[in-house]
C-alpha cells in the first residue's frame, strides 16, 4: 500500500461571509480578495507541509493544478514539485497533474515533467488530468466540445516525445511540429509512471486500463461516493482481467486527534471553511457543453459541485454530517486506520492520496495532522495488497512498505 | 404542411435533416442557437415561400457536428448543401447563430445569395458591449435575455428547464430518465454551438463582410440580451448594402416574439 500526501494549497484567508457575498470560489472569484502577502505565507506553509509529510514518514507527496481558484492556488503545480525535488531526498513527487490539453504545444508539458524527473533523480510521476470545466473551458478558455480530443492528441504526442529514440514529425490536428526533440529526457526509462486523475467520467476508466495508466478518482465527496465511481472503474477493469489495486488511487481527507473534543474544536470550523466556502462554485461554470460526454451524462454521473442555482445559503454542511457522509475521515488513530483499511479494501486501491490540510486549517495544526497520520496510522495500513507488484510507482522513489515487510520478515 | 427530408453529404460525414414548408420561390431558412419547434416565423414565410430550413449541425437529425474543425469547415459544408439543394440566386434568412452561419455562407458565395436576411447574427465581437454568456448562465437568467416577456410560453420553457446540474440522476427513474434525455439534447445542440461561440463569438466574420454585395438586411430585437442591439450598427458599417430594422417588443428571440413583424419587414425588404 502507498499512502501519499496530497496538498491543494487552498487560500486560508476568505472573509466569513464569502458564501453569501460571491457567488463562486473558482473563475470570478474577486480578485481583491487576493492579497499577495498572505499568499506569500500559504506557499511557503504549503511546501514547507510538503516537506514535513515526506520527513515523517508518507511514501510521496501530490501537488496539483487549477486556474483561476481560491482553494487550489497552484496553477503551475511544476513550481511546486521542482522545489520538492530539491527539498526532499527519496518520496514520489506526484504533479496530479498538468492538464495537458492547455499546453500549447503540448511538448511543453514532456519538456518540464523531464526536467523534474532529472532534477528529483528519477522521482516524478506525471499526472495528465483532462482538467475541470472551470479549469479549462472557462478558466483557459478551451472549448469544451474538443476538449478531449485536444487531450488525446497531446498525450500522444508527450509520450513519443519521451519513449521515441529519433527526431519526429508530428502532424496533429491542433499540433504541428516539424522536429519533436526534447531536451531534456526524463530519467526513468521508457518514461515517468501516468496516473490520470478523474472526477467520474467514464471514457477514462476504459482509457487508463487500455494504456495502463493509474486512474485516480479525485473527489472531495469521500468514499462513500467513490465507492460507486470505483466500482465502475473495477467492473471495465475486471472485464479486462485487470485486478491490480495499485492501478487504482483515491483522494481522502483526513483529520486525526488524540480524542472526540480536540477533534471538534480542532477540525470542525476548517473542514466546514472548505465544504461550505472553497466548494461554493457557481453552477453554470461547472458543465459547459460537450465538457462531459454523451456516455457519462447517460450513466447519470453529473457533476460534483454542491452549489445551486438559487439559494447560496442551501447545501451547508456541518463537520458531523461531513463526517457521517464519508466525506472526511475523522477520529481517533485507530480510528481512522479502521475506516481507512475499510476504504482502502471496499474501493481497492493501492494509493490512497491523503489530504491533512484543507480549507483554512493553519500551517500547526496541519503539521500535527501530518504528523500523527504519518506515524501512528500509517504504519498499519502500509501491508496491505502487498502480494501485488505496483508498476505505477517512480523507478527511484522510495517503497516503505516493502522494507518494513522485509524489515519485518529479517527481523 | 411540413416536409421532413434528409439528405447525407461527403459520403456520410453529414446527415442533414431539412425542413420545407410552403410554396413558391425557394427560401433558406437557418435557425438560431435556441430551435423552436413550429417556429412561427417559418410559418409566416411559407405563406409566400418554399421555406427550406435545415437544422443546423449538431440539431434534431442533422449529425457530424465533430467533423467541422473551424469556420472554413462550416462554411464549405453550407456551400455544399446549397450545391446539393440547387439552391441559386435565393434569399437566406439566418438568426442568431445561424446568422452567423448565413454570413459565412454568403461570404464565401455571395453570388448564390440575392437578399441575405441577418436576425440578430452572433460573429462580432465588441470589447465595450459583450455578449451575453449564456452557456453559463441560470435558466432564469437565460430565459430574461431571450425573450422579452419573461411571462411568455418561450420564456416559460428555459426557465424551468430541468435542474441541470444535479451531483447525480439515477438513470432507471421516469425522472431520472427525462432529466438524462433533456441534458443529452442540450449536450448535442450545445456542444455544436460552441465550436463557434466558446469563448468569445468570433471566428473573424469582420474580415469577411466586405464580401457581403448582396442587398442586406440587419434586424434586431431592442430587448435582445443575448446579443446587444448595438451589434446591428456594427454589421451595418461593415456590409455595402445594408439597411437596419430594430424592433420594439422582441429580444433575441423575435422570429417567436414577433413573428409577423419580422415576416413583414422580410418581405418588404425582399420583394423591393
Amino acid at each position: 500500500m502507498k499512502i501519499e500526501m496530497f496538498h491543494l494549497c487552498p487560500y486560508r484567508e476568505l472573509p466569513d461571509d464569502f458564501r453569501e457575498k460571491y457567488r463562486s470560489v473558482w473563475v470570478d472569484v474577486p480578485a481583491h480578495l487576493f492579497d499577495p502577502e498572505t499568499a506569500h505565507t500559504i506557499y511557503n506553509q504549503t511546501l514547507d507541509e510538503l516537506k514535513f509529510a515526506a520527513e515523517v514518514g508518507y511514501d510521496g507527496i501530490c501537488v496539483n493544478e487549477h486556474h483561476q481558484n481560491a482553494y487550489g492556488i497552484m496553477p503551475s503545480p511544476n513550481l511546486m514539485a521542482s522545489v520538492m525535488a530539491r527539498e526532499t531526498r527519496d518520496v514520489a513527487i506526484i504533479v496530479m497533474g498538468n492538464s495537458i490539453a492547455l499546453y500549447d504545444p503540448p511538448i511543453r508539458v514532456a519538456e518540464e515533467f523531464a526536467m523534474l524527473d532529472c532534477i528529483s533523480g528519477g522521482r516524478l510521476v506525471a499526472g495528465f488530468p483532462t482538467g475541470t470545466c472551470m479549469d479549462t473551458a472557462y478558466g483557459y478558455g478551451v472549448s469544451p466540445a474538443i476538449l478531449r480530443e485536444k487531450y488525446a492528441e497531446a498525450e500522444d504526442l508527450i509520450l513519443r516525445a519521451w519513449e521515441e529514440e529519433d527526431i519526429f514529425s508530428f502532424n496533429g490536428k491542433y499540433t504541428q511540429l516539424r522536429y519533436v526533440n526534447i531536451w531534456p529526457r526524463p530519467l526513468q526509462k521508457p518514461r515517468p509512471p501516468v496516473w490520470v486523475p478523474g472526477a467520474g467520467s467514464i471514457e477514462t476508466w476504459a482509457s487508463c486500463i487500455e494504456k495502463g495508466h493509474l486512474y485516480a478518482y479525485l473527489s472531495y465527496s469521500g468514499f462513500k461516493r467513490g465507492k460507486k465511481v470505483m466500482d465502475g472503474f473495477w467492473k471495465v477493469a475486471n472485464e479486462a482481467g485487470v485486478d491490480n489495486p495499485y492501478h487504482a488511487g483515491f483522494l481522502q481527507l483526513v483529520c486525526v486527534a488524540e480524542n472526540e473534543q480536540q477533534l471538534q474544536d480542532k477540525w470542525a470550523e476548517h473542514a466546514e471553511y472548505f465544504y461550505n466556502k472553497m466548494l461554493h462554485t457557481y453552477e453554470g461554470f461547472s458543465d459547459a457543453p460537450g465538457y462531459r460526454s454523451l456516455e457519462t451524462i447517460r450513466a447519470g454521473l453529473l457533476a460534483q459541485t454542491i452549489s445551486r442555482f438559487g439559494d447560496p445559503s442551501s447545501d451547508t454542511k456541518t463537520f458531523d454530517e461531513l463526517r457521517e457522509a464519508g466525506n472526511i475521515v475523522a477520529g481517533t488513530p485507530s480510528q481512522v486506520t479502521e475506516q481507512l483499511e475499510k476504504v482502502i479494501k471496499d474501493l481497492r486501491v493501492g494509493h490512497l492520496m491523503i489530504l491533512n490540510q484543507f480549507g483554512s486549517t493553519p500551517h500547526e495544526l496541519a503539521k500535527e495532522n501530518i504528523k500523527l497520520t504519518a506515524e501512528q496510522v500509517l504504519p498499519n495500513l502500509r501491508h496491505l495488497w502487498s502480494d501485488y507488484e505496483d508498476h505505477w510507482w517512480p523507478q527511484n522513489a522510495i517503497s516503505r512498505g516493502k522494507s518494513t515487510a522485509a524489515a519485518a520478515a529479517g527481523g | 404542411m411540413i416536409e421532413t427530408e434528409k439528405i447525407t453529404l461527403n459520403d456520410g460525414a453529414f446527415d442533414v435533416e431539412i425542413l420545407e414548408r410552403g410554396e413558391g420561390a425557394p427560401l433558406l431558412y437557418l435557425h438560431g442557437v435556441i430551435r423552436i419547434d413550429d417556429d412561427p416565423l417559418v410559418a409566416e414565410l411559407a405563406r409566400r415561400h418554399r421555406v427550406v430550413a435545415p437544422l443546423l449541425p449538431g440539431f434534431g437529425g442533422s449529425t457530424g457536428a465533430e467533423n467541422l474543425t473551424d469556420i472554413h469547415d462550416l462554411a464549405i459544408y453550407y456551400a455544399e448543401l446549397i450545391d446539393r439543394l440547387s439552391l441559386d440566386r435565393i434569399p437566406l434568412v439566418g438568426h442568431s447563430l445561424g446568422g452567423m452561419f448565413a454570413a459565412e455562407l454568403a461570404a464565401v458565395a455571395p453570388g448564390r445569395i440575392s437578399h441575405l436576411v441577418l436576425m440578430a447574427p452572433f460573429g462580432l465581437w465588441d470589447d465595450s458591449a459583450p455578449t451575453f454568456d449564456f452557456f453559463a448562465a441560470s435558466p432564469r437568467d437565460m430565459a430574461k435575455a431571450f425573450y422579452s416577456d419573461p411571462n411568455s410560453t418561450g420564456a416559460m420553457a428555459i426557465a424551468r428547464a430541468p435542474q441541470e446540474v444535479a451531483t447525480e440522476v439515477d438513470p432507471a427513474t421516469s425522472e431520472g430518465k427525462a432529466i438524462i434525455e433533456h441534458l443529452v439534447e442540450r449536450v448535442k445542440t450545445m456542444s455544436s454551438a460552441v465550436r463557434y461561440l466558446w469563448p468569445i463569438p468570433d471566428r473573424g466574420l469582420a474580415r469577411r463582410l466586405y464580401r457581403l454585395t448582396m442587398p442586406t438586411l440587419v434586424i434586431w430585437g431592442e430587448d435582445d440580451g443575448v446579443i446587444p442591439p448595438t451589434y446591428a450598427d456594427l454589421f451595418s458599417q461593415s456590409i455595402a448594402d445594408a439597411e437596419t430594422v430594430l424592433l420594439p417588443g422582441a429580444a433575441h428571440m423575435l422570429n417567436h416574439e414577433k413573428s409577423d413583424a419580422v415576416a413583414a419587414h422580410l418581405e418588404k425588404f425582399i420583394t423591393a
